[in-house]
């Protein structure tokens, strides 16, 4: 029995040395990513690109479903990127509201006789509505019927979209402006062929917005939304800048990530059936092209450059939470062929191994570690002065760690204007471990159990509040 | 191997479970602790250096704003400003900064004549000392070396020839580029030859900067960008020869037509076709009708298509009705063969009412979506 | 009697572009209605009494071609003089530019003197 207890010890002790090594891992090579970024991003003027006649074209994808509340300021938002070639494809998902009525009156739009090929697969397009105003050339509103899910309506508009990179974005997302040129320059500027760049998403409850763009960021106020902004921070900052450079990237957000359509394409478009079909659909770009034996670059870059509505309710961050774990669990069942597989390259020895070992099966180890534990606790079995001081260890690495995300955070640029703003999120960080932690515990493993006995999840609605706070304009200057 | 594996394990465990433990964990802890302090500082630091740029950039701009539109816009001097006026102290790492900011802000805002004499009150501040001793002394820091290099070309001051060609030499391909970007914006149309030989290494990105910088320029001649094309270089070198190409509408067929046969499949034969179309290569129409029945790819099928509604003198045509008529073909194929066909009006016109009397409702819809006004994209 | 002085809507979010625009044209005597965005150039283009536009192009709600359009489609407004200045140089841009009604396009960099030219060709002295 001894024995046994000494090697489930030794299981936990290593994976956890482990954790810490990528963490330390990841802490070293986000800096000299982000510095990297950084040096390049300062020595070159934005302009040039925004400005250029041959900036490939971006054809920017953005699902709505019952946006009414908010969809002309938003698109509206989409229209005005500082971009010389894109079109924005919104596409109507089948709302149940006035949300395509509000988008034909706004933008003088027409039906359009159409045909379209169906080069993904996706439920059928009803119509395609174009803007009889020229100045509203660029943007294609298609009304489908809904397919239950947002890989379906982003399915939809791949089919219709004309340009080589798809923009996938959120309707009710606050893009910054200059967010197809940092993407693209991502693009450009790279030895092998890009197939997907993310960058970092924020949390826009409590920010400053006017008419669909951000004026000034802020904090969330609700507890939960200022959780989630710091574990964004710390999961783009620290996360994914850091496999950004080893070319290890596992997941571009669906919130926002420009994509290579020709790959896109080949890979078969997003999977309406997974839960987390952004990252199934990485993963299977990825394998596509390790398939074909091509090179390819997963690229992060560092700046915040979409601005999207958390959900600031105990329900529906679980149910969110409990989806992500869903997808997470079906992408490793579906695609556990490249698990350690030599064939997929980074993808299979780094990548996929990283996410089954560590992001998967985490919660996994800390129940099961929780219950150890207690088990330990009851047995007599803890020498308590070594267990305390591991937990204060611990505790303190990770408040370390989510400091030095604000770190590189603020080193890329100073979003929050107010200082009260900063210090706040730096002492979210000692609450997360004993709230927001375990409700991330809770609902994956939930949705590791739900997904096991094979329950229907059902999508919701994220009701929008319009989170979005104006600020006291003072009208046209005269 | 097995046995060493089994030894390791061993020690590990032993490790832990002796005195070396609750040591390393505390050295841990105390890092930890001093790391969180040091993010803490680091914060704070970054915010205060914030705040002195905020604080210098709104003590500085209206004095310097106000002097710009005294000296240059409303005196119209051209040089020998009185600078000493502003009480700068470009020592100071943020009253630099600030200054280089706006400065540059108003030479990318203001052009013709009064552009001209902002980048003399530019050079007459100090930059051009500044940035001629950064390329000499920080010749292998990128960013330094860039900015500085930059500024010269704003100011059009000259560098002495031994650095320029060590920094058209440079390992660094961002050094290369801002280099030739340089010789570009000061020599013009001479620095063509030294630029494009030396060309090597660029990606994507770095060919467009280099586009972007000879098209602003106010070179408006014939020079023979296509002597550059070549199959053994990059894409993104030729890519940039044929944007050039097609800018200054300098069609050269057999050199396009070298990089297409040289590899059929590659981006550089797709850019080259394309290339073609906006060149309007009339002479390469039935080489192209060729090139399509050789073609596998979809991307590269769709190129020779466009291209063939660019430059079609009536010879494709049959061909295109061809592909348009075959209701099994891919519908972007047909799409684009049937606007190829608009496209090369009048020799399609009578063929075109031909296929609108004949065609279904479903082709009809398709005729209609690719000819309609507001269809911009297909 | 007084000859009203011409005025001008200038359109621009870039602050320093905008401040060189209004102290030129304040110079020449112009009376000037300033918009950052295309939000507030929307609200203002029923104004009756805007002799000229110069608007940029890429600005934020809206853009400056659908600026020009709403202005081509008011009742009060749809002869004034646009002039369009901008940073996209590419024919596309000046195409549709002039397509949605604009009169004349001014590339970035702007010549403040050839900027007042070609105002006084519009609309005259002030």
């Amino acid at each position: 029995m001894t024995h046994f207890i000494s090697s489930v010890e030794f299981v936990f002790g290593l994976y956890c040395l482990s954790l810490l090594v990528v963490y330390v891992m990841l802490f070293r090579l986000s800096s000299l990513s982000i510095r990297k970024n950084l040096r390049k991003r300062n020595s070159r003027r934005v302009q040039t690109l925004m400005e250029s006649e041959i900036a490939p074209g971006v054809s920017i994808v953005a699902p709505a479903y019952n946006e009414s509340v908010t969809i002309v300021n938003n698109v509206r938002s989409l229209m005005t990127l500082f971009y010389p070639r894109y079109e924005v494809v919104i596409i109507n998902d089948g709302s149940k509201d006035d949300t395509l009525i509000k988008l034909i009156k706004e933008f003088d739009l027409v039906a359009v006789d159409f045909v379209v090929d169906y080069l993904v697969p996706c439920k059928e397009i009803k119509a395609i509505y174009k803007s009889r105003d020229i100045s509203h050339k660029h943007l294609t509103v298609v009304d489908k019927i809904n397919g239950g899910s947002k890989a379906d309506a982003v399915n939809a508009g791949i089919n219709v979209a004309a340009f080589p990179y798809i923009l996938n974005t959120d309707v009710d997302c606050v893009l910054a402006n200059d967010t197809l040129v940092y993407l693209m320059e991502a693009v450009l500027d790279a030895k092998e062929r890009v197939i997907a760049v993310g960058a970092t998403l924020r949390m826009s409850n409590s920010s400053y917005v006017d008419s669909g763009m951000l004026v000034e960021a802020a904090l969330p106020k609700p507890i939960l939304a200022r959780f989630q902004e710091m574990e964004y921070i710390r999961s783009y900052l620290l996360g994914k800048m850091g496999w950004n450079y080893l070319n290890c990237i596992p997941n571009v957000s669906g919130g926002l990530g420009l994509f290579d359509k020709e790959i896109l394409i080949a890979a078969g478009g997003y999977d309406p059936k997974s839960l987390g079909e952004d990252m199934e659909m990485v993963t299977r770009m990825c394998m596509k092209m390790c398939d074909n034996n091509e090179k390819y670059e997963v690229k992060y870059i560092p700046q915040t450059l979409c601005w999207t509505e958390g959900p600031d309710s105990l329900k529906m961050l679980t149910r969110q939470r409990i989806r992500w774990a869903r997808g997470l669990m079906q992408i490793m069942r579906t695609h556990r062929k490249a698990f350690f597989n030599p064939r997929y390259k980074k993808f299979g020895l780094v990548v996929f191994p990283y996410n089954a070992i560590f992001e998967f099966f985490a919660p996994i180890m800390e129940i099961s570690g929780i219950f150890f534990y207690i088990y330990l606790i009851l047995t007599n079995g803890i020498n308590w002065h070594m267990a305390i001081l591991l937990l204060v260890f611990v505790y303190m690495f990770s408040v370390f760690l989510t400091s030095f995300s604000i770190l590189l955070d603020n080193y890329v640029y100073k979003y929050y204007k107010r200082r009260q703003d900063i210090v706040r999120l730096c002492f979210t960080a000692f609450l997360e471990p004993f709230i927001y932690h375990p409700i991330i515990v809770y609902s994956s493993i939930k949705g590791y159990i739900q997904e096991l006995v094979g329950k229907k999840h059902t999508w919701g609605e994220m009701k929008r509040k319009g989170t979005l706070t104006p600020l006291p304009l003072d009208g046209a200057k005269k | 191997m097995l046995s060493t594996l089994t030894h390791i394990i061993r020690d590990i465990r032993a490790f832990f479970e002796g005195d070396g433990w609750p040591v390393l964990v505390i050295v841990a802890l105390v890092l930890s602790v001093l790391f969180w302090t040091v993010c803490l500082i680091g914060i704070a630091f970054f915010y205060y250096r914030d705040y002195r740029y905020r604080t210098t950039y709104f003590r500085i701009y209206p004095a310097l704003r106000d002097f710009i539109y005294e000296q240059v816009l409303v005196e119209n001097r051209t040089n020998h400003f009185p600078v000493e006026r502003l009480g700068l102290d470009l020592h100071d790492k943020f009253e630099n900064k600030v200054v280089r900011h706006i400065l540059h802000e108003f030479i990318f805002t203001i052009g013709g004549e009064k552009g001209q004499s902002m980048r003399h009150l530019f050079n007459e501040l100090g930059f051009d000392k500044e940035a001629q001793y950064e390329i000499r002394h920080s010749a292998t820091n990128m960013v330094t070396t860039v900015k500085s290099l930059s500024n010269l070309a704003l100011m059009n001051v000259s560098i002495q020839e031994k650095i320029l060609d060590q920094l058209l030499k440079s390992p660094q391909t961002e050094i290369r580029v801002e280099a030739s970007k340089y010789l570009l914006q000061v020599e013009g149309e001479q620095a063509f030859d030294r630029v494009f030989e030396g060309l090597y290494g660029i990606n994507q990105l770095h060919a467009l900067d280099i586009f972007q910088v000879i098209v602003q320029t106010d070179y408006f001649g014939d020079y023979p960008f296509s002597q550059w094309l070549d199959v053994s270089k990059s894409f993104a070198v030729n890519s940039l020869v044929m944007d050039l190409m097609v800018y200054y509408q300098e069609l050269n067929e057999p050199h396009l037509w070298k990089l297409i046969t040289a590899n059929k499949e590659s981006k550089t034969a797709l850019k080259a076709v394309n290339s073609l179309g906006k060149l309007l290569a009339k002479n390469s129409e039935e080489e192209l009708l060729d090139l399509y029945k050789e073609e596998s790819s979809l991307a590269g099928k769709l190129e020779i298509l466009k291209a063939l509604g660019r430059v079609g003198q009536g010879k494709s045509i049959d061909f295109l009705n061809g592909l348009f008529m075959d209701t099994n073909l891919t519908l972007s194929l047909r799409k684009h063969a049937y606007r190829s066909l608009v496209a090369q009006k009048p020799y399609s016109a009578l063929l075109l009412r031909k296929i609108d009397q004949q065609v279904d409702f479903v082709d009809h819809k398709l005729i209609h979506y690719v000819n309609h006004p507001m269809v911009h994209y297909i | 009697m007084w000859d009203k002085k011409k005025r001008i809507l200038v359109v621009e979010d870039n602050e320093i572009l905008l401040g060189t625009m209004q102290f030129v044209l304040l110079r020449e005597g112009y009376d000037l209605i300033l918009a950052k965005s295309g939000k507030e150039a929307l609200s203002l283009v029923s104004d009756e009494s805007i002799d000229l536009v110069i608007t940029d192009l890429a600005l934020p709600f809206a853009n400056g071609f659908e600026i020009i359009d709403r202005i081509r489609k008011s009742d009060t407004n749809n002869q004034v003089p646009v002039i369009i200045i901008s940073g996209y140089h590419d024919d596309n841009s000046i195409v549709e530019g002039f397509d949605v009604g604009a009169n004349d396009y001014m590339k970035k960099p702007i010549s403040p003197s050839e900027l007042i030219s070609r105002v006084r060709l519009r609309i005259g002295h002030a």
